[in-house]
C-alpha cells in the first residue's frame, strides 16, 4: 500500500512545504531535525527520497544510514579483497560517503541521534556537508568528486544534548526543523489499525508516492527562478543578531526562502516569504520590534488562512487531471485522491516552529575539548583494547592487531616479495612493517567517585583537600562521578515550609572525564546550593549501584576505583523515604543506620580505595568516624576556614 | 570527475566579497613564496575554504593540491602503487608533499589533521627535504611549497612548532557591515542560480556574469604575476629593516622568523602596491599577518584577538604617531 502526497497537502503543511524546499534547493540538504522519533525520522527520509526523485529526475535516490560504530576505512573506502584471487586479489572498495559510483547519483544519509554518532563520522560529516568538493588521499587512491549528499540528522532538543556536539559542526546543518509531530489522528483507531495489521512497518519501507499534479508543479518550479529583493535581503539580516552573525545562518535563510517563493511560483523572493520561512525555522526578529508585532500579526492571520497559497501573492496553482499519464518520470505512478477514512499518517502530521533553533549559542559545553581531533595514544604502556574502533594505525607491536588491515598491508607485497627472494612457494610473508592495530576512542580505565554532602561545607576547606584527587583523576583520564547529598533542587521555592520531594533524594552527575562541565558546575557553590535535607543513606546507595555497575557490570573497562567521600554523617532521611519522596516523622537514627549499613557494603566491594574527608563538625563528632569505619575508608581530617584564615595572618 | 568540471564548481575569486586580510595573505605568499605558509585561523562560515579554492584556480587554473583529514601516510609521503605491486612491478606513487612542491599544499580543518600526518608535514617544513624510509624505499628530496591551512580555532590549536611553520596567519572572521552581508547574500544567490545553470547547460545572465568574473579573474591574476615580477626590484632601506627588528622585539615575538617574514611581507606589499620601496605604512599594513600568531599568550589561546592596544605597539614602533603628530 502506498501512501500518496498531494499539492493539497503540501499547501497546508510547513513541513512537507520545507521538504519541498530542499528537494528544489541543492544548498539546503542539511536537515536537523529535534525531538523526532526513528520512526519519524525514516518517514521524512522516505518523503525525502520521493522528492529529490522528482526534482532531480535522479534514477537513484538511495537512503543509509550511520551510527556510532562506523570507521574511517567504512566512511571513505578501503582496499579490499578482490573476487579473483590469483588475477585480481584486491580491489578499492568505495566508502559509504566516498566518490559515488554514478555522479547522478543522491545519497540520503539519514543519523538517528547525532550524539551517538562515531567519531570518524562526525569528521566527515564537517568536510563533507555543504562542500563544493570532495578530497580521498587514502592507501594510493586519488579521488575528487562534487558530493550529492542529503543529510537528515535527528538530535535532542535539550541544550545539554546540543552541548554534546560541536558548533562546528552544527553551523553546518541548513536547516533546523521541529520533529515532534502532532498527531492528530484518532489513537483508538490507529492503534486498532496497528493490532489489525503491520501497517506501521508499511509505513517504514515504503516511500510515499508523489501525485502526478504535484510531480509537475515540483518540475516546473524546479526550473524557475527568482530574484530576491532588497526588502527581502534586509529583512533576512534582521533575523540575526548583532553580536552572533554568522555567514551561514543568512545564507540558508536567503536560500530557503527563494526556495520557498519558488514552490509557490513567485518570482520574486518578498519579505513575506523571508517572516513565512523564518516562522518554520522559529526565528525571531532582532530589530524593528514595532515592525515586529504588525508582521506577526499579518503572519498569523496568514497561517489561520489554510488555503494560503491561493492567495492574491500567490499565484492558483493549475488542476491537473489525476488520471493523466506522467511524461515527465513514468517511474512515478498516478495515484487516486485517498479517501477521508484512510488518511495516511504522514498527511495528518504537523510541526510547530522551533522556540529556538541555535541553541548552541547559549548550550553549556558537554563535550570534550577539540572533539573533533583523532584521540592521542595514552601514556601507559598497555593497551586495553576496549574502546570502540574508530580507524586503523600503524604499530610495531603485535597487540590488538588489526588483522584484516595487516593481512591486506602484507598481501600487497606478497608478489614482488615472492619474486625478491626467488622463491615460488605461495606463502604470504607479514612483516613488522606491514603491522596495524586498531585506533580506538579512548575509555576510562579508572574512576572517581565523590560523594558530597552539601549541607556541610559550609566551616571548612573542602575545595583545597579535594583538588589532589581532582588531579589525580585528570591525569589518569579517569571518569568521574558526582554523588550530591542536601542540595537544593532548581528553581526551588525557599519560602515553602514543605520539603521539595527532590531534596529527599541524592542527586549523580556522570562524565567521561573531570573537564566536562557539568562536573565543574556541580561542585561550584554558586550553582549549587546546599537543601534542607540530608538524604545521606540514599546518596550511599547511588554510589554503591554505580560502583557495581562500573566495576561489575558486562565489559566493564574500569579496574579501579577511587571513591572520596565528604560528610558529617548525619544523614536525616532514611532510605525508604528518598524512594517515596516523603518523610514520616519522626526520623530518629533510621537514617544514620541506613546509611551505615549501606557503607557496609561499599566496603565489600574490591578494587575500591575509599578516602573519608572529615569536615569535622562540631555537632555529633563521633559520626562520621562511624561512617569512616563502615566504609573502610582512610580518613583525612578537612581544616576549617577559620584556622586557615589565621594562617594567612 | 574532470578538473574542468570541478574548478567551473568553484567561486571565481573577485566575487569574494570583503575578507581583505584573507586575500591580502594569499596573494602576498604567491608574490614572495619564500615567507612560508599562511595560517587562516578564524570563525566558522566566514568562506576560508571557498577562498582558497578560487585563488588556486584564478592563478593556476585547477584546484589546490589538498591534503584532506581522510589522508593516510601513503598518500602524505608517497608509496607503491598497489595494483602495480600485484603484477610484481614496484612502481613508485608520489605522494601529496611532492605533488605540492613549487605550488601551494592545501589542508583543510588542519587542527583536525592525524598527529601523525602533522609530524611528517612538520619534519618537511622545517628541513625542506622529504625524507622517504618506508616498505623498503629511501630516498631523500628537497621540495619546497607554500602550506596554507584553514582551522576552527573552536576545535583546538595547533602545536608552537607548525604554528611557527606559518609565516602569516589571518584571524578571519564574520563581516559585520550590512552593506557587505547583503552583498555576500546577493553573491551566493546569483551563484547558486549560474551553478544551477551551468548543471543544465544553459546559458543565462548569470552565467555571462560568472563569464565576466572569469575574466575578471584573468586581469587580476596578471596584475598578481607583474608584482612578483617586480617584488625584488622593490627596495627595501636599513632603516625600514630596522623598524621590522624593533617591532618583532616589541611583541617579543617567538621564534627569529618574525623580523624576516615582516621584511619580506612588507616588500611583496610595496610589490602588490607598484611602490618602488618598502614604507613603514607598508609594514603597518602587514603587521598584524605577521605578528599575531607569534605573541607568547597566543601560545595560550589561538582565539586571541587582536587589539587597539597590538595596534597601538605596532604604531609607536613604527613611530607613525610622531609622524602624524609633526
Amino acid at each position: 500500500m502506498k501512501f500518496p502526497l498531494s499539492l493539497e497537502t503540501i499547501k497546508k503543511n510547513p513541513l512537507f512545504q520545507s521538504l519541498c524546499c530542499v528537494a528544489l534547493n541543492p544548498g539546503l540538504r542539511s536537515i536537523l531535525l529535534f525531538d523526532s522519533s526513528p520512526m519519524g525520522l525514516q518517514q521524512i527520509a522516505n518523503l525525502l527520497v520521493s522528492l529529490l526523485k522528482v526534482t532531480t529526475n535522479c534514477e537513484k535516490v538511495v537512503p543509509l544510514k550511520l551510527g556510532t560504530f562506523e570507521s574511517e576505512d567504512d566512511l571513505w573506502g578501503q582496499i579490499s579483497f578482490g573476487s579473483q584471487l590469483e588475477t585480481s586479489a584486491f580491489q578499492w572498495q568505495p566508502g559509504i560517503l566516498g566518490e559515488p559510483e554514478n555522479s547522478q547519483e543522491i545519497k540520503v544519509i539519514i543519523i538517528p541521534d547525532l550524539t551517538q554518532l562515531s567519531l570518524a563520522a562526525m569528521r566527515a560529516c564537517v568536510v563533507l556537508m555543504g562542500a563544493d568538493v570532495a578530497h580521498l588521499e587514502r592507501h594510493g587512491q586519488r579521488k575528487i568528486w562534487q558530493p550529492n549528499l542529503c543529510w537528515l540528522v535527528g538530535l535532542g532538543s535539550k541544550k545539554e544534548e546540543i552541548g554534546k556536539i560541536s558548533p562546528h559542526l552544527l553551523d553546518r546543518f541548513a536547516l533546523r526543523l521541529n520533529g515532534k509531530f502532532k498527531d492528530n489522528q484518532n489513537r483508538v483507531a490507529r492503534i486498532k489499525q496497528l493490532l489489525n495489521n503491520e501497517r506501521e512497518r508499511e509505513l517504514l519501507a515504503d516511500e510515499p508516492e508523489i501525485y502526478l499534479e504535484l510531480q509537475k508543479w515540483l518540475q516546473q518550479v524546479y526550473l524557475m527562478k527568482t530574484e530576491i529583493n532588497t526588502g527581502a535581503l534586509e529583512r533576512i539580516l534582521d533575523y540575526t543578531s548583532a553580536s552572533k552573525i554568522y555567514h551561514r545562518r543568512d545564507i540558508f535563510l536567503a536560500r530557503f526562502s527563494s526556495a520557498f517563493a519558488q514552490l509557490e511560483k513567485s518570482e520574486q523572493v518578498t519579505v513575506n516569504h523571508v517572516d513565512r520561512v523564518a516562522k518554520i525555522i522559529g526565528l525571531n526578529l532582532t530589530e524593528n520590534p514595532l515592525e515586529n508585532r504588525e508582521i506577526e500579526q499579518k503572519k498569523t492571520q496568514k497561517f489561520v488562512n489554510s488555503d494560503d497559497i491561493n492567495n492574491s501573492e500567490t499565484p492558483i496553482l493549475p488542476v491537473e487531471n489525476q488520471n493523466q499519464n506522467s511524461k515527465g518520470n513514468s517511474k512515478i505512478s498516478v495515484n487516486k485522491p485517498p479517501v477521508s477514512n484512510t488518511l495516511p499518517t504522514i498527511i495528518i502530521q504537523e510541526i510547530s516552529p522551533l522556540k529556538e533553533p541555535y541553541k548552541e549559542d547559549d548550550a553549556p559545553i558537554e563535550r570534550e575539548m577539540a572533539s573533533l581531533k583523532l584521540p592521542t595514544s595514552g601514556f601507559r604502556q598497555k593497551t586495553i583494547a576496549k574502546g570502540t574502533i574508530i580507524g586503523a594505525e600503524k604499530t610495531t607491536i603485535a597487540q590488538d592487531l588489526d588483522i584484516i588491515r595487516t593481512v591486506l598491508e602484507a598481501a600487497k607485497f606478497c608478489k614482488i616479495r615472492q619474486k625478491n627472494q626467488q622463491d615460488n612457494y605461495q606463502k604470504l610473508t607479514i612483516l613488522p612493517t606491514d603491522l596495524y592495530r586498531h585506533r580506538r576512542a579512548p575509555v576510562a580505565e579508572q574512576m572517581l567517585t565523590l560523594l558530597i554532602d552539601y549541607t556541610c561545607l559550609d566551616n571548612c576547606q573542602w575545595e583545597e583537600q579535594l583538588l589532589p584527587y581532582i588531579s589525580w583523576a585528570y591525569t589518569q583520564r579517569a571518569s568521574v562521578t558526582l554523588i550530591q547529598v542536601g542540595i537544593a533542587p532548581e528553581n526551588s521555592d525557599l519560602s515553602t515550609i514543605h520539603i521539595n520531594p527532590q531534596e529527599l533524594q541524592a542527586k549523580k552527575i556522570s562524565a567521561q572525564n573531570i573537564l566536562v562541565p557539568s562536573i565543574g558546575r556541580g561542585l561550584d557553590l554558586e550553582e549549587t546550593k546546599k537543601g534542607k535535607a540530608t538524604p545521606l543513606a540514599h546518596g550511599l546507595d547511588l554510589t554503591l549501584n554505580t560502583l557495581r555497575h562500573a566495576l561489575q557490570h558486562g565489559k566493564n573497562t574500569i579496574h579501579k576505583a577511587i571513591l572520596i567521600v565528604i560528610s558529617d554523617g548525619r544523614g536525616n532521611v532514611p532510605l525508604e523515604a528518598s524512594y517515596l519522596g516523603e518523610i514520616e516523622p519522626p526520623v530518629g537514627r533510621k537514617g544514620v543506620e541506613d546509611a551505615l549499613e549501606i557503607a557496609q557494603k561499599i566496603s565489600n566491594l574490591d578494587q575500591v580505595e575509599t578516602i573519608f574527608l572529615n569536615p569535622q563538625s562540631q555537632q555529633y563528632p563521633e559520626l562520621p568516624l562511624l561512617l569512616a569505619k563502615a566504609l573502610g575508608a582512610k580518613v583525612f581530617s578537612i581544616p576549617p576556614k577559620e584556622t586557615w584564615e589565621v594562617e594567612e595572618w | 570527475m574532470t578538473q574542468t568540471a570541478t574548478t567551473s564548481k568553484i567561486l571565481p575569486y573577485t566575487w569574494l566579497v570583503g575578507q581583505e586580510d584573507l586575500k591580502l595573505a594569499l596573494e602576498l605568499a604567491y608574490i614572495a613564496p619564500r615567507m612560508g605558509g599562511i595560517l587562516l585561523n578564524g570563525q566558522r562560515g566566514t568562506g576560508k575554504s571557498s577562498a582558497v579554492r578560487a585563488f588556486s584556480v584564478m592563478m593556476e587554473d585547477k584546484l589546490p593540491v589538498t591534503l584532506p583529514i581522510n589522508a593516510t601516510e601513503d598518500r602524505v609521503i608517497g608509496g607503491w602503487a598497489i595494483d602495480q605491486l600485484m603484477k610484481t612491478e614496484a612502481i613508485w606513487q608520489d605522494g601529496l608533499i611532492k605533488e605540492a612542491s613549487g605550488s601551494l599544499l592545501y589542508i583543510d580543518e588542519v587542527n583536525l589533521l592525524d598527529d601523525h600526518v602533522v609530524n611528517i608535514i612538520l619534519d618537511v617544513t622545517s628541513t625542506g627535504v622529504l625524507v622517504v624510509q618506508r616498505d623498503g624505499k629511501t630516498s631523500e628530496e628537497a621540495v619546497s611549497f607554500t602550506l596554507v591551512s584553514t582551522m576552527n580555532p573552536e576545535e583546538g590549536g595547533l602545536r608552537p612548532q607548525l604554528l611557527d611553520r606559518f609565516g602569516l596567519m589571518v584571524a578571519v572572521k564574520a563581516q559585520t557591515e550590512k552593506e557587505e552581508r547583503k552583498q555576500i547574500l546577493q553573491t551566493v544567490m546569483d551563484w547558486d542560480k549560474a551553478l544551477f545553470d551551468l548543471s543544465v547547460g544553459n546559458s543565462s545572465e548569470y552565467t555571462h556574469k560568472v563569464e565576466q568574473a572569469r575574466r575578471d579573474d584573468q586581469t587580476y591574476k596578471e596584475e598578481l604575476e607583474e608584482a612578483k615580477q617586480k617584488f625584488r626590484d622593490v627596495t627595501i632601506s636599513d632603516e625600514m629593516i630596522e623598524l621590522c627588528v624593533s617591532l618583532t622585539g616589541a611583541f617579543e615575538a617567538e621564534g627569529n622568523r618574525g623580523d624576516y617574514i615582516m621584511a619580506l611581507a612588507s616588500r611583496a606589499y610595496a610589490a602588490r602596491k607598484k611602490e618602488q620601496g618598502v614604507k613603514a605604512e607598508h609594514i603597518q599594513k602587514i603587521a598584524q599577518l605577521v605578528l599575531s600568531h607569534r605573541r607568547p599568550e597566543f601560545l595560550q589561546s589561538s582565539q586571541l584577538p587582536w587589539t587597539q592596544a597590538d595596534k597601538n605597539k605596532v604604531d609607536n614602533a613604527l613611530k607613525l604617531n610622531q609622524k602624524d603628530s609633526e
